[in-house]
């Protein structure tokens, strides 16, 4: 019953509407607050269409705060647009099939089944009462088949391990099939062939036109991204190409040089000094 | 689609089908139980007495007492659910206290002598313990300033408890009369069950299968987490604020009728997931008629085990609940901390 699901979104369309709109995300002059912190401080940002773009800076910069803000997950503010609408002008329904949010450290409260829980990201496009369509079928054995998490399918998710998991929770965020992907740490628990498939994945995904928005503490593999948005204390500090010297340098300087960037043949390596 | 998945579907229905032809069995055998054994059974059709019996006092008791378990077992399974916690139980945002007091209320007003104006009585006990249930939730809810916050909204659930209990505690001091009435309130009971009381818990108990069907997909997205399921399009605070409002009403229906029944709302949800895994359609489902079940054999025990007496039966299904519990914990002590 699986089949090879040709995505949503085919390249000419992609062009087309990158023509129309560069920018996936543009924030304009956020500011948000967490209890009585000040957690994102005045952010203006545009994010490009259909690349990847990696938000990186030291613990407590406002990585997370940013991805949530910007999946309307803090509230439907006007300072964000979307593929240029603003957010709040959006209904709920209408922002969650555009945007898929992969949290870091959420709970899972009750025992599920693989399948199951990776059908739940089809929530935003299944009518109100019914069950799941062909293609939500196709959608989710796709997208279990994309992390290699199809032979887990009847498994309950609690029988896995973390690292296991994570990939069942990414498998739900692809089952969106969302435009913007907004990853928060989504290498976490993964061992590195994993992490090496689930940097293959999101630079696959750009390739089909699809905009990918990452929270990276590993800056060696923010390094893959197209983009690198470069946060601390709640700024956005630099913002350029992963494979500029002084998107290099800017990085360094921002973890007070206690790492140095080498080139390493077409690549680099990130080490502590 | 697949296999699995339909071999689970068809399972399901055999299950509803079990419990259901159990359901009937248990409402034939309701039939045969009482304080006067078979014997109106046997003269049903020539003894108007045996006629009013079956008709007017053991078929509205067993179908009651079944529609109540089915109450609680419904609410006890959206409440867990909504709460993502498996000790939730229906009585958790204060219906139970708010029930007691309206209940203590009605008591001190109409004297303490339910059977003075039966009726009337009656209606003013039921109406005021329904009033108690719901009013106390909304309280509540209004304390917790909505259903935005999982543990303010526990928190002030168990703050409307304790004050709602001492004032029931002031009211059934200052008048002692009506201590009796009021403790074989709290103790559960079946035996006031009436035609209407099945009409009044039928109806509520279609109107909470409706809702909670339709919004079960919402308490299977906040499985992930409320974020997550927010950028799903759920947004907790919505479907937490209208569940719990049918919550309240569940509850109120149940307790007006049947009183503090113990443990059903708490129990049937975990056997009903002993058998579904986190589809809260099919869990609610099942939880409802396994609540109904349990009520009704609970009650056939009642009025069984020491004939011609009666024991009140909030006490069999705490007994009964609790051991059941106790047996879960010691099964599989290591993975059921992590549930």
């Amino acid at each position: 019953m699986l089949v090879n699901v040709s995505p949503a979104l085919n390249e000419t369309d992609a062009m087309t509407a990158l023509s129309e709109n560069p920018h996936a995300v543009a924030v304009k002059d956020l500011t948000v607050h967490l209890g009585e912190t000040e957690a994102l401080k005045q952010v203006d940002l545009t994010i490009p269409r259909g690349q990847w773009t990696a938000l990186i800076g030291p613990n407590g910069a406002g990585k997370s705060t940013l991805l949530r803000a910007i999946g309307g997950l803090s509230g439907k503010v006007a300072e964000i647009e979307l593929l240029g609408q603003p957010i709040a002008n959006l209904t709920s329904r209408s922002l969650a099939q555009q945007v898929s949010w992969l949290g870091q450290n959420e709970q899972i409260s009750s025992d599920i089944s693989v399948y199951d829980l990776v059908m739940l990201g089809r929530l935003p496009h299944r009518p109100w009462l019914g069950s799941p369509s062909t293609y939500d079928h196709q959608i989710v054995g796709d997208a279990l088949k994309r992390v290699h998490a199809d032979q887990w399918r009847n498994r309950l998710i609690s029988e896995l391990s973390g690292g296991e998991q994570q990939r069942v929770l990414m498998a739900r965020a692809l089952a969106v099939e969302a435009e913007i992907l907004l990853l928060d740490e989504p290498l976490n628990h993964l061992d590195p062939p994993h992490q090496a498939d689930c940097l293959a994945l999101i630079k696959n995904l750009t390739s089909k036109g699809r905009t990918v928005l990452t929270a990276l503490h590993e800056i060696a593999m923010a390094l893959y991204a197209h983009q690198i948005v470069i946060m601390d204390q709640g700024r956005v500090v630099f913002q350029g190409a992963a494979h500029e010297p002084q998107t290099h340098r800017a990085i360094e300087n921002v973890f007070d040089d206690k790492i140095k960037i080498y080139p390493l043949r077409d690549r680099w390596a990130v080490l502590p000094i | 689609m697949t296999t699995g998945h339909q071999r689970a579907t068809t399972w399901y229905a055999w299950m509803v089908f079990a419990l259901l032809l159990i359901s009937c069995l248990l409402i034939a055998a309701g039939i045969c139980v009482g304080s006067t054994g078979f014997e109106p059974i046997n003269t049903f059709l020539s003894n108007p007495a045996s006629h009013d019996i079956l008709w007017h006092i053991r078929l509205p008791r067993s179908i009651g007492a079944y529609l109540a378990g089915a109450l609680l077992g419904m609410t006890g399974a959206i409440a867990q659910g909504l709460f993502r916690n498996p000790l939730a139980d229906p009585y958790l945002l204060g219906s139970a206290s708010g029930a007691s007091l309206g209940v203590a209320c009605a008591l001190m007003v109409f004297g303490g002598s339910p059977f003075a104006e039966y009726w009337l009585a009656r209606l003013g006990l039921t109406g005021a313990a329904f009033v108690g249930a719901v009013s106390a939730v909304l309280l509540t809810l209004l304390l917790a300033r909505g259903a935005q916050d999982r543990l303010k909204l526990l928190l002030s659930g168990v703050i409307v408890s304790v004050i709602f209990s001492a004032v029931t505690s002031v009211i059934a001091f200052r008048s002692p009369g009506i201590l009796q009435a009021l403790q074989s309130f709290l103790l559960g009971s079946t035996s006031f069950m009436s035609w209407a009381s099945c009409v009044v818990m039928g109806g509520v108990l279609l109107v909470g299968l409706i809702a909670s069907a339709a919004l079960a997909r919402m308490l299977d997205a906040l499985i992930l987490g409320e974020r997550t399921a927010m950028s799903l399009g759920v947004y907790q605070p919505v479907v937490g604020g209208v569940l719990i409002l049918i919550m309240s009403l569940t509850t109120g229906a149940a307790v007006a009728h049947a009183g503090l029944i113990a443990f059903v709302g708490l129990v049937a949800p975990h056997l009903g997931r002993s058998f579904v895994k986190a589809n809260h359609a099919k869990l609610i489902g099942l939880s409802t008629l396994i609540g109904g079940v349990l009520l009704l054999a609970a009650d056939l025990l009642a009025r069984g085990l020491l004939a011609p007496e009666e024991l009140p039966v909030g006490i069999l299904t705490a007994l009964l609940g609790g051991g059941y519990l106790c047996w879960l914990m010691y099964r599989q002590p290591s993975t059921r901390q992590t549930r």
